[in-house]
């Protein structure tokens, strides 16, 4: 075990404790800060607030009353701290402070903060600006009015006057339309962070953003957190909850980290994903906890106007030592991927209760440079997960999602609406109490998915297992303990692979080409 | 001519003049049922509540799914109506073929030397057909805004002032944004 620096700011540091568990650590642990204690913990990754700028401190860690290293790190110079009150924010949950919190974000000098203090401050959207840091204390609140009239719409796109270009500004779903502009909001905005123990809070409800959610009424939705074209962001500590659509959706930006969040919203809310990056690279997710009401994490690059224009694909991002639950995959890749997702690391991560753990869905249509590759799961434990590993090249979204040209079992000509998978690695993972299947992994018969390799894999079943469908594909059956079955892939390798208490065969192939079983 | 007939329905959909409306449908529909009256049809049994027109809007709507265009003014009459039913009424499944069906008729009928009139129908017919079609399948929405830019272009370099039909197309177009109105909501 060793203690390692993940990230600091002005006021906090985040520490990370290696070898210790999946979020949750082994056991519980104590932490000191230069000497004293600060808190006992359960989970691998740590923030400790309330710290002084520019200050050193020695930051050390006792397991079972045996200190592990120390680390010794300097918080980050802070210039001035704006507090938000005295730029005229009530915080009393009544009136609205959307203009004087940013009356204080376009003050706010380079290196310095925004601090919002204990209180509910009612906001529209709020705009971020480049190199500064927004604090949210603990009790600290911004949260969201529901009236959609009251927000600003970001329109998709703007030609200019030479019409020939277009200047995207607002997404939808892939597509470059018209949408609300996001609770908050960074449009080509770099070296931003926004951390503390507070919460942005968007209220959605069912009798405002989730009420007929799949109507345009007036534009589309707003994210929580909606960064275009920004560059190294981080979030860190704060709670983000009740979103209106996604949560928190990076769209064509890059050097992005979210660490020790919380992302909340009720199981049955509509399209609530926790995470989007969409064209994204380089992002880092550590220490997360999500809780959602659609995907937990779903990593995309647009739909086909998007990905031919741009070509631009979600490409290194690691995602390590979160805990997803209760949404329907933890972590998916898709379905919006016309550009492609590529270096994806997934590890060190516990999924509960969602109906899929790792899944990937794409289907004929997404076209010649929707390439998934590289994609590798490792070190994940998952408990009550109705099919842990699901990869959908029929996945039957969008108004033909259930024509013959997406649904055909058969061998099409491959052209350039036709998406490819290269190699996906699943290695060291335990999925405890499954329900439908070990896996489904289906590929396209015309382009096979390259390489599939699952090693030191072991998975089981509830004794309640409760029947259902493994993948939202035509002609997937409702099914109860299935095993591993795999279609159209080229290359599987099966690596010290167990599969307990399954009903029928354990592996299900078809149309494989090589089966190492070692 | 129908796309004529057609225009002024048009016109009584776009005032909401419903009663007006109803009354020339009845009297034109008493001597045979075409293509042309479709969109009235369709907004009669959407914002008038004719529910008793839904079998005649469907048998048309197969009609328009295998319809031959021969003549670009048939954009207008076809296309329009055509895609209102599939987003409305389809589930917007025949989308592919609807934007090939417009692509062919592009690549088969337009040309630099088209006629005025003829140029200035087949410009209502893209401009009525994207205000109905989904902006979430935006590759096929950005097509028809590429035809329609094409062929406006072409109509602006003709130097003419616009028509009543061409005033109604500037207007709709700059209203979606389709082109700018800071530039052509006076013409070219």
């Amino acid at each position: 075990m060793e203690l390692k620096l993940v990230a600091k700011t002005y006021r906090s540091i985040v520490i990370e404790l290696t070898e210790a568990g999946r979020y949750y650590s082994d056991m519980p642990y104590e932490i000191y800060v230069n000497g004293e204690l600060a808190f006992e913990t359960n989970k691998v990754v740590n923030s400790i607030f309330g710290l002084k700028p520019n200050t050193e401190y020695t930051i050390s860690v006792k397991v079972d009353n045996v200190r592990v290293n120390s680390l010794y790190v300097k918080t980050d110079y802070e210039y001035v701290t704006l507090n938000v009150k005295d730029f005229n924010a009530y915080g009393d949950g009544v009136h609205n402070d959307t203009n004087a919190i940013q009356a204080a974000i376009m003050a706010c000098p380079a290196n310095s903060r925004v601090y919002v203090p204990a209180g509910v401050y009612k906001i529209t959207s709020l705009f971020l600006k480049s190199n500064i840091t927004i604090e949210l204390a603990k009790d600290a609140v911004l949260s969201a009015f529901t009236d959609r009239t009251m927000f600003p719409i970001f329109p998709g796109i703007i030609e200019n006057y030479d019409e020939n270009e277009y200047y995207n500004l607002g997404t939808w779903e892939g597509n470059p339309i018209d949408m609300f502009s996001g609770i908050i909001c960074g449009v080509n905005v770099e070296n931003v962070v926004i951390t503390g123990e507070g919460t942005i809070d968007g209220c959605a409800d069912f009798d405002n953003w989730w009420h007929n959610p799949k109507v345009r009424n007036i534009a589309w939705r707003p994210r929580l957190v909606f960064l275009n074209n920004c560059t190294n962001v981080m979030l860190h500590g704060i709670t983000v909850q009740n979103s209106p659509s996604w949560t928190l959706h990076p769209y064509f930006s890059k050097n992005l980290k979210f660490v020790d969040i919380k992302i909340l919203n009720p199981f049955n809310s509509h399209n609530t994903d926790g995470l989007d990056p969409e064209s994204c690279e380089d992002v880092e997710v550590i220490g997360v906890y999500i809780s959602v009401g659609d995907d937990c994490i779903a990593i995309k690059s647009g739909k086909i106007y998007m990905g031919k224009k741009f070509k631009k694909p979600t490409i290194r991002m690691t995602i390590r030592q979160c805990c997803m639950r209760d949404g329907h995959g933890a972590v998916t890749v898709g379905s919006e991927i016309a550009a492609g997702v590529k270096e994806v690391k997934i590890e060190s991560c516990v999924f509960m209760n969602t109906d899929r753990g790792l899944r990937v869905k794409t289907r004929r249509g997404r076209g010649q440079d929707s390439v998934l590759d590289n994609i590798i799961f490792e070190d994940i434990k998952m408990d009550n997960v109705m099919t842990p590993f699901v990869v959908n090249s029929f996945y039957f979204c969008d108004p033909d999602g259930k024509s013959e040209y997406v649904a055909s079992k058969e061998p099409l000509p491959i052209d350039d609406r036709t998406p490819s998978i290269k190699r996906l690695v699943f290695k060291d993972i335990e999925a405890k109490n499954c329900h439908v299947a070990g896996a489904y992994i289906y590929g396209l018969p015309e382009q096979k998915i390259e390489e599939v390799v699952f090693e030191n894999i072991i998975v089981d079943y509830a004794d309640d297992a409760k029947p259902g469908v493994a993948a939202m594909m035509l002609g997937c059956d409702e099914t109860a303990k299935q095993g591993i079955v795999v279609n159209n892939i080229e290359k599987l390798v099966l690596k010290n692979v167990t599969v307990l208490g399954c009903e029928g065969e354990e592996i299900v192939a078809g149309n494989i080409g090589t089966i190492e079983r070692l | 001519m129908k796309q004529l007939k057609q225009f002024e329905l048009l016109k009584m959909m776009e005032a909401k003049e419903t009663d007006k409306l109803v009354k020339e449908l009845e009297a034109l529909m008493s001597e045979g049922v075409e293509l042309y009256m479709g969109r009235a049809l369709y907004y009669m049994y959407e914002v008038g509540e004719k529910e008793e027109y839904l079998e005649t809007i469907s048998a048309l709507a197969n009609k328009a799914k295998d319809y031959e265009i021969t003549d670009i003014k048939d954009m207008y009459t076809v296309q329009p109506f055509y895609m209102q039913y599939d987003t409305n009424k389809g589930g917007k499944g025949h989308y592919a073929e609807i934007i090939a069906k417009i692509n062919g008729v592009d690549k088969a009928f337009y040309n630099d030397s088209l006629e005025l009139e003829d140029l200035e129908w087949y410009l209502l017919g893209l401009i009525d057909t994207l205000a109905v079609t989904s902006e979430q399948i935006f590759e096929y929405y950005m097509t028809i805004i590429q035809l329609f830019k094409k062929a406006f272009k072409q109509w602006c370099s003709r130097n003419v002032e616009p028509s009543e039909v061409m005033q109604y197309v500037i207007d709709k177009a700059c209203d979606m944004k389709v082109i700018l109105r800071e530039k052509y909501q006076k013409g070219c």
